[in-house]
């Protein structure tokens, strides 16, 4: 390729990308807000579909009264089964659960 | 006469000395060095004003707690159990309980504490290396090879007993080292607390964000290690008592932190507070000495009616109805910590601390995930998305 038409090519490339450069901020700010409206719809997706502790233990609570086979009493020893343990049954209100045993 | 329902005084803690042999690094109590004790007197007096009140339901539990009870003679505790039996309504079944450190346990105490049908919590935090950093006598050196020896000497005289374990950094890094000795002890029952920031105690090795990651791998792993053996399985409170309230029908969960004379905590002057007991003995620009009077000069009725305008119960209580508003799990907690509350938000009018994420919100999470699985609930939810 001959010199000046090289030079004509650098020239009209170099008006090209000026061009472009002005549009440069508007370009990143539309990504920006493009990728954040995107992020906060997918974390309110996210938000809503994930179901809250309460509304899954309103199932656990549903499904032990629709199965009654879950309801098997235990004693100390133990659960009568595997997955029978959260019947061990409640500890009475005397063991302190506070503060870093202190004693 | 028998309380209201929701009125009745259910824990009734004594400080018969605030003083303690031992010297642990984590401990929030600030005159652990006082040799003050509470005097026949003192106790006698506390008897009559508790059980002379209207507060009283059909069961109460006395806790010989903040500072060592048993730094104090056998003799003390005879006399003292024999004053509480002066008073004692015949309606009301009343027991008694020592959180104990357990190094001055002997046979005279076991054969006690059998007699007196007293019940006993020793506190241990593992395995020597995980007891003993924290765990100290006062030049320094660890406490575990006492400790063991007060365990053992219950195991022979047969004394049931359950065992508290502050979780640490160290302890929720191994919970097979952990969960190894308690087999390999013969302990049965533990309770655990963590390692919380308050009073005395201004930091916690489980403060940083990055160890809740880790409580929850423990938590998890700690109670497969329980689910694997059938036969005889660990008991740990926190594991029982969150599955009791998720399968339970209960709307709310009872917290005796934050109800009002649910627990009184009194000192060796006849001083009383209640909500958080660790509050007892502590100070406050805000809230003052957190005590709502003394057994000597006010009846629990007169001490009730000043407490519920003090700006303590004033705040206690904002801070429990945020608590209802803002978390997901106020279901199954009833409010948080008071002391946590204070100690790490600066205000009981707050709502989340250390104590919840990890005490209340980690075991809660880890327990119901099980339960879910047990129950196939886990893989419907997958079928379903």
């Amino acid at each position: 390729m001959p010199l000046h038409q090289w030079l004509a090519n650098m020239q009209a490339w170099r008006k090209s990308m000026a061009k472009r450069a002005q549009h440069l901020p508007k370009m990143v700010l539309g990504l920006y807000v493009g990728f954040g409206v995107t992020n906060q719809l997918s974390q309110f997706d996210r938000e809503s579909t994930q179901p809250t502790i309460q509304q899954r233990i309103d199932a656990v609570r549903q499904k032990l009264q629709q199965d009654a086979s879950y309801k098997v009493q235990t004693d100390e020893d133990g659960p009568a089964r595997p997955g029978q343990w959260w019947n061990w049954g409640n500890w009475p209100n005397y063991w302190n659960n506070w503060g870093n045993s202190g004693n | 006469m028998s309380a209201l329902a929701g009125d009745a005084i259910e824990l009734l803690v004594i400080q018969a000395t605030p003083f303690c042999n031992l010297d642990c690094t984590y401990c929030y109590l600030p005159d652990r060095d006082a040799r003050d004790r509470a005097s026949e007197r003192t106790l006698d007096t506390i008897f009559r004003r508790v059980f002379e009140s209207p507060f009283i339901g059909e069961e109460l539990t006395v806790v010989w707690h903040s500072g060592e009870p048993l730094v104090l003679p056998i003799d003390y505790y005879r006399k003292a159990f024999a004053l509480a039996e002066g008073h004692r309504p015949p309606c009301l079944t009343l027991s008694h309980s020592f959180q104990t450190n357990g190094t001055l346990l002997n046979s005279d105490w076991a054969r006690f504490i059998l007699q007196s049908k007293t019940r006993i919590g020793i506190s241990i935090d593992g395995p020597r290396e995980m007891h003993d950093r924290y765990r100290r006598n006062r030049s320094g050196g660890g406490s575990f090879d006492r400790v063991m020896a007060g365990i053992r000497l219950l195991q022979q005289h047969d004394v049931p007993f359950h065992v508290i374990t502050v979780l640490t950094r160290e302890a929720i890094a191994d919970p097979e080292a952990l969960y190894r000795f308690y087999r390999e002890t013969g302990i049965r029952r533990v309770c655990f607390n963590i390692e919380e920031i308050e009073g005395q105690n201004r930091g916690s090795s489980l403060a940083a964000p990055a160890v809740a990651r880790q409580f929850r791998l423990f938590l998890e792993r700690f109670l497969d290690l329980v689910k694997a053996e059938l036969k005889n399985p660990l008991w740990i409170r926190e594991f029982t008592n969150a599955a009791g309230l998720i399968t339970s029908s209960s709307a709310v969960a009872t917290n005796q932190q934050t109800r009002l004379f649910s627990i009184l905590a009194v000192d060796t002057k006849g001083n009383v507070s209640t909500f958080s007991p660790e509050l007892l003995g502590m100070h406050s620009d805000t809230y003052d000495d957190f005590t709502i009077g003394n057994v000597y000069t006010h009846s629990l009725a007169e001490m009730r009616q000043a407490a519920l305008a003090l700006p303590m119960t004033i705040d206690i209580n904002a801070g429990v109805e945020r608590c209802r508003k803002e978390c997901h799990y106020f279901g199954l907690c009833g409010g948080g910590a008071p002391a946590n509350k204070l100690y790490e938000n600066g205000s009981f009018n707050s709502t989340e601390t250390m104590y919840c994420r990890l005490g209340k919100m980690a075991v809660i999470d880890v327990v119901v995930t099980n339960i879910e699985r047990d129950l196939g609930l886990t893989q419907q939810a997958a079928a379903n998305a």
